[in-house]
């Protein structure tokens, strides 16, 4: 178990929260827990046992949890310890806190925080979460309890000299428990218990053994009885032997007479057996005789049997062939009736002929008839239109009429739209024209004004004028801006024209329009008045709408009708041809029905004579067909049957007795055979075989039951022979076992007489405690400089439970004294090297106890310089192997000595002194 | 320049008891006559002056008359402190000490202490550097990191400026790697971590080391030296011869070395032989009686009284040990006898220490069984 880490909260002197992390301390070597008095360095050692087991260290402190909260922690502040220790490669964390007061979290005063306490593992896994389970986890995992941790890893303050003081009893619980010594225990309790059941086997094997030897029955030996009795009761235990020899011997006597008897018994079986043979030929001689009489007998009867048959053949035969002769009638007269019912059917049928035929002939006639009726109606509507044809054309005229005067209303209308088109076109060319022509004559004016100006732009002062010739010019004209050029004078003079002359186009094209419409108007007004008898123009419109209108009607009246008729008058050639063909289909029919008729009335005749013939036929045979055809055949078919079985059990009749004759022939010869060879039956001799058979009888049951009753004595004997032997080997087994486990057990658990009364599991303690103090010595002896040694004494006396109190020899006196004798440095001496042998020799035996870490606290102040040196350099070497030792001291020499420390240091004074605690390498 | 090289003078010591108050005196009244003879031009004493940091009164007097002796006689004294010495008690009044040719290297702080003398070549400098562990050097080079006394010592010397053309001493308590100790006091940590290589002072013309009680040239080097105590101080150095070491200083380069004899008031010896030899008259006519002597009787059995018979003839036994009884214990510490038995060979054991005679098959067999049973049960239970 090593220490990782260390955490104490509001524990002892550590008012906040104090943590070490030995892992600065390495793995190995020492470290020195140095501070001032009263700063908090049990504490620590404190903390890692309260840690562990719940309790802490001290041998003051350990039974009152209570004390261990820090008075300098503020209220709030939570009271625990956690470890983190490593533990054969494992992480585990523990953490702890004991029962304590703590203010309310609501309200005023304290409340009870019960001691909790939880084990994680290296994942966080809670391991256990109560006291108690924690407590066992911890031991069961350290394999250490509080008592043996705080005697073998933690040497705390004072107590050192628990481990040398301690009585026999305390060292046996602590190697009990530590190397696990109850293995021996168990061992020699074990062997005790065996040894027990050993000794009950053998007992019982002899009890069972001795119970059979002595409700045997007793053979028919006195001798060898005698001789058995004599052996009295110890026969089993002392003189099995002996019995064995006695018992063997009866029973081989005993087997010789059984065999004796046997044969004797044999013997008279086999006479027994010749007798009963001789008994059974004749008794079989005399069955044989017997039956040949009877056989002879039977001959007789069945001669006479046969005869009797062979007499009634002639009938049979005659059965036979009747038989035959009515079978044959049936089959014809069965023909004929399937003749006469063919003949039937076929006259059915020809009956439906015959009217089918007749059905047609009536249609026939009744078509032509349809078809000369509808000829005349074709031929009616025929005439008729012609007539509507005629109709028709007329109307069609009367139309034409019509549309030519639409048309001329057309023309006329058309003719009064364009004289209308035409007089405007006329007044707008004229109103164009004055205006060109005004338009020109200004722009004249305006030019002849302008010449004026043109003219007298060249006019020069003193220069004649053009026009006057005028040399003075007082007021030239001013040419205006806009005056008109010549060309577009002469343009103007052209428009001018050109516009009269269009106005002269216009008027004659107004004149021409004119002209036509009245033209038209009179076209109209002509036809109007020829139709209707008006010449104006809106009633001739109106009267030719109405017209239209009647026309219309009548038209669409003529097209339907004519349409119907000649719908009609299409088919007249049709009906004219139906007409003729069925005339000419008529005699036709007529000839087939009659026909149809002949045919009839012939299948009748026949099928009538058919009937008669069966009729006959039946009454041939003395039936009636009254009965039903069926009926009758069967009748017949029975008949024919009946004979003809008849005919046939006379057959196997015959069969059979000649059969039987023939077989009690060849039966007779064979007994006579038989008889033959037994020969002939004596009366006489076969009474005096019996008589000796009986008394042979009578002798073998005596003889059997005698050997019966002494093949079950002898055979008790037998049995309990082979048991004897049989279980003297179990009990010779049973017996060698018992005492080999006795001896073992008596060894083991320490009950030899006359030697020391010393069991295996104190003998394995001693063995321990001796290996304890060699590794011890080794040190005490360099801390002392061969001055002391420890040894272990054995006690004088030869009770046991004892040889572990120790002692310690002075080498420079020579002496043996008691541990008690020693000087406090001394004796801190020897407990270390003690505690160190101890954790050495754990180390090599458990293995598993882990013990990575050791802690000693104080102590050394009572060494002397030398000494200390010594102790000091003991330690070294014993952290040499993967071992940290801590070490709580004040003393200086350590801490010149030692490099890595744990400083505590008390900070503050009064109530706050709280302690903190650091680690140094 | 000629120079003593001391060390390890542990003044104070008390050996299994006995106050050496006189022997120490004594020797060091010898090693002044040396001076006086010599005439060194400075004595080195390189740590442990005193055996404890609190030192004893008399250990003070006695260097105290020491330092007296050796300045009178005008040579200069310089000491560094030893990891037995409290560097600040020895230190005390070290700037007057000065005055009187006397000087005590401080508790290192950041530097090492150097002092220079003159003689006819030139400057000879003296480093004094007191025993260090590389916690009380750590501060001081932030920058670095010292895990261990290679690193530390390194660090150290660093900040002697050394002038290589010029001679250069250095005074050191250090554990060095290849020197040989005597198992008494020298190991701080075991490991092998508290050992220099001894490269780190090959650009010193001498080193004068001290802490190891054997006097010594460290790996052949002969300017790498320890002084050795100048008594024997544990029964391990019974047979060790202790000297003091002249060092002469010639131009750069030629060093020359002597070894003065120690002849201390009372030796320490060994004595092996019987009880009756050694009570023989005939025998300690001749010894000196008053020697620390360790004995080792090669009687048989234990003498009774043994250590107080003797020391009614011999004045001063250290300790007494019977050669049987180790050689018995080295025996018993061979591996045969440590593995642990098995249940087995317990019984076994057992058997024939109450039947007198050893285990039949059939038993063994039986032992067998029962055992594995309760083995069982053994398992059942944990």
């Amino acid at each position: 178990m090593r220490p990782c880490e260390l955490l104490m909260s509001a524990f002892g002197p550590y008012g906040e929260t104090a943590q070490i992390d030995f892992a600065k301390l390495g793995e190995q070597g020492l470290y020195l827990i140095s501070g001032p008095t009263g700063a908090g360095k049990s504490s620590i050692f404190d903390a890692l046992t309260f840690a562990l087991y719940g309790k802490a260290s001290g041998r003051y402190k350990k039974d009152e949890p209570g004390l261990l909260r820090s008075l300098y922690a503020e209220p709030e502040r939570e009271t625990f310890v956690e470890l983190t220790f490593l533990f054969q490669g494992k992480l585990f964390r523990v953490r702890r806190s004991p029962d304590y007061q703590r203010p309310k979290k609501r309200g005023e005063g304290n409340t009870q925080h019960s001691a909790e306490a939880y084990l994680y593992d290296e994942n966080g896994e809670l391991l256990a979460s109560k006291v108690r389970d924690v407590n066992q986890k911890i031991e069961n995992l350290l394999g250490l309890d509080y008592e043996q941790f705080t005697q073998i890893a933690l040497i705390a303050q004072g107590d050192f000299q628990k481990i040398i003081m301690a009585d026999t009893a305390e060292r046996r619980k602590i190697f009990q428990d530590i190397f696990r010594t109850g293995l021996y225990r168990r061992w020699q309790e074990g062997l005790q218990a065996k040894a027990a059941e050993w000794e009950e086997k053998y007992k019982e094997l002899r009890r069972s053994l001795e119970q059979s030897l002595n409700t045997r029955e007793a053979a028919d030996r006195p001798e060898i009885e005698r001789a058995l009795a004599e052996l009295g009761p110890e026969a089993v235990g002392l003189h099995l032997g002996t019995a064995l020899d006695l018992l063997r011997q009866l029973v081989r006597q005993e087997e010789a007479a059984y065999e004796e008897r046997g044969a004797a018994l044999q013997d008279l079986q086999k006479r027994k057996e010749e007798l009963g043979k001789q008994l059974e030929r004749w008794q079989q001689a005399a069955a044989c005789e017997a039956e040949l009489e009877l056989c002879r007998r039977n001959e007789m009867i069945l001669s006479e049997k046969n005869a009797a048959v062979q007499a009634e053949a002639a009938e049979a035969q005659a059965a036979g062939s009747e038989s035959l002769r009515i079978e044959e009638e049936r089959k014809r007269l069965e023909s004929s009736l399937e003749e006469t019912q063919r003949l039937e059917r076929e006259l059915q049928k020809s009956s439906e002929r015959e009217k089918a035929a007749a059905a047609a002939k009536e249609g026939g006639e009744k078509r032509a008839t349809a078809a000369r009726q509808a000829l005349d109606a074709a031929r009616k509507a025929g005439r008729e239109l012609a007539g509507l044809e005629m109709q028709e054309l007329q109307l069609q005229n009367k139309e034409k009429e019509l549309n030519e005067l639409r048309t001329a209303y057309k023309r006329y209308d058309a003719a009064v739209k364009e004289g209308r088109a035409k007089a405007d076109a006329y007044i707008k060319a004229k109103k164009e024209a004055e205006l060109a022509q005004k338009n020109y004559l200004e722009l004249r004016t305006a030019f002849f004004d302008a010449q004026a100006g043109l003219l007298a732009r060249s006019l020069q002062p003193g220069q004649p004028c053009p026009v006057c010739g005028a040399r003075q010019h007082p007021a030239p004209a001013v040419l205006s801006a806009d005056a008109p050029e010549q060309g577009g004078l002469q343009k103007a003079e052209r428009a001018a024209n050109a516009a009269a002359a269009a106005q002269a186009a216009a008027a004659a094209a107004a004149g021409h329009a004119h002209d036509e419409q009245e033209k038209a108007s009179a076209d109209f007004s002509a036809r109007g008045r020829a139709l209707y008898g008006e010449e104006e123009v809106g009633a001739i419109c109106r009267a030719a709408a109405r017209h239209k209108e009647e026309l219309l009607q009548e038209r669409q009246a003529v097209t339907a009708r004519l349409s119907s008729l000649r719908a009609v008058a299409e088919k007249e050639a049709q009906w004219q041809q139906e007409v003729k063909t069925s005339e000419e289909k008529a005699p036709v029919l007529e000839k087939s029905l009659q026909d149809a008729a002949t045919e009839r009335s012939r299948l009748q005749g026949r099928r009538q004579a058919a009937d008669e013939n069966s009729k006959k036929l039946a009454a041939s045979y003395g039936l009636s067909l009254a009965a039903g055809a069926a009926v009758l055949l069967q009748e017949l078919q029975e008949r024919a049957q009946a004979l003809k079985e008849k005919f046939e059990a006379w057959e196997k009749e015959k069969q059979r007795c000649l059969q039987a004759l023939t077989e009690n022939r060849s039966k007779t010869k064979m007994l006579e055979e038989r008889a033959k060879e037994l020969g002939s039956y004596d009366a006489k001799a076969e009474q005096a075989a019996k008589e000796e058979q009986a008394e042979a009888e009578e002798r073998l049951t005596a003889l059997n039951d005698a050997k019966e009753k002494q093949f079950a004595v002898l055979n008790n004997n037998k049995k309990i022979c082979r048991q004897l032997e049989k279980q003297r080997e179990a009990l010779e087994e049973a017996r060698g076992n018992f005492s080999l486990y006795k001896g073992l057990s008596d060894t083991a658990n320490g009950k030899l007489s006359g030697k020391q009364k010393l069991d295996l599991e104190t003998y394995a303690q001693q063995a321990y405690f001796d290996q304890v103090l060699a590794e011890a010595n080794v040190r005490l002896l360099q801390m002392t400089q061969g001055h002391y040694e420890l040894e272990r004494q054995e006690s004088g006396k030869l009770s046991g439970k004892t040889g572990l109190e120790l002692a310690v020899r002075d080498h420079y006196n020579s002496t043996l004294r008691s541990v008690k004798t020693l000087s406090g440095g001394e004796s801190f001496q020897a407990s270390l090297a003690l505690a160190l042998g101890l954790a050495d020799v754990v180390q090599k035996e458990a293995g598993g106890l882990g013990l990575d870490a050791l802690f000693i606290d104080e102590g050394f102040g009572s060494l002397d310089e030398g000494a200390l040196q010594q102790a000091v350099q003991t330690l070294y070497e014993l952290a040499e192997g993967r071992r940290l030792v801590g070490i709580i001291s004040h003393v200086n020499g350590l801490a010149e000595r030692i490099d890595k420390k744990i400083v505590v240091s008390k900070a503050g004074v009064g109530p706050h002194m709280s302690s903190t605690v650091r680690v140094e390498v | 320049m000629k120079f003593f090289h001391l060390a390890d003078l542990h003044l104070g010591l008390r050996l299994n008891g006995y106050d050496l108050r006189e022997d120490q005196g004594y020797i060091l009244d010898e090693i002044a006559a040396y001076a006086e003879e010599e005439r060194p031009e400075a004595v080195l004493i390189a740590g442990d002056v005193y055996d404890r940091s609190v030192p004893a009164e008399s250990a003070m007097d006695l260097f105290e008359t020491f330092l007296q002796k050796l300045t009178d006689l005008g040579c200069k004294v310089m000491a560094i402190a030893g990891n037995h010495d409290s560097v600040t008690r020895l230190s005390f009044g070290k700037d007057f000490f000065v005055r009187s040719g006397i000087y005590l290297a401080p508790a290192f702080a950041g530097k090492v202490q150097k002092i220079t003398l003159q003689d006819e070549y030139g400057p000879v400098n003296f480093f004094l550097l007191p025993f260090i562990r590389p916690a009380s050097v750590r501060r001081f080079f932030p920058e670095k990191e010292i895990v261990d006394y290679n690193g530390a010592l390194n660090a150290a010397l660093g900040t002697a400026e050394l002038d290589l053309k010029e001679r250069n001493v250095l005074a050191a308590h250090q554990y060095v790697q290849g020197s040989l100790f005597s198992g008494t006091d020298e190991l701080i940590q075991v490991g092998g971590l508290d050992n220099a290589a001894a490269e780190l002072f090959s650009a010193f013309d001498y080193t004068a080391l001290g802490h190891i009680h054997r006097p010594q040239a460290v790996g052949g080097r002969e300017n790498l030296r320890y002084a050795g105590t100048p008594l024997k101080y544990g029964g391990k150095e019974a047979g060790q011869q202790k000297s003091l070491t002249v060092v002469e200083l010639g131009p750069k380069g030629s060093l020359a070395l002597r070894q003065l004899p120690l002849i201390p008031l009372r030796d320490l010896v060994q004595l092996k032989g019987s009880y009756r030899e050694l009570m023989d008259p005939a025998f300690y006519a001749s010894r000196s009686r008053d020697d620390f002597i360790q004995f080792v009787l090669t009687d048989e059995e234990e003498v009774p009284e043994a250590m107080r018979k003797l020391q009614s003839v011999y004045s001063r036994p250290l300790s007494l040990t019977y050669e049987k009884r180790r050689r018995r214990a080295a025996a018993a510490a061979s591996p045969a006898e440590a593995r642990p038995r098995s249940p087995m060979e317990l019984f076994a054991a057992f058997y024939f220490q109450q039947q007198g005679e050893p285990l039949k098959e059939k038993q063994l067999a039986v032992l067998k069984e029962t055992l594995e049973k309760a083995e069982e049960g053994n398992n059942e239970t944990v």
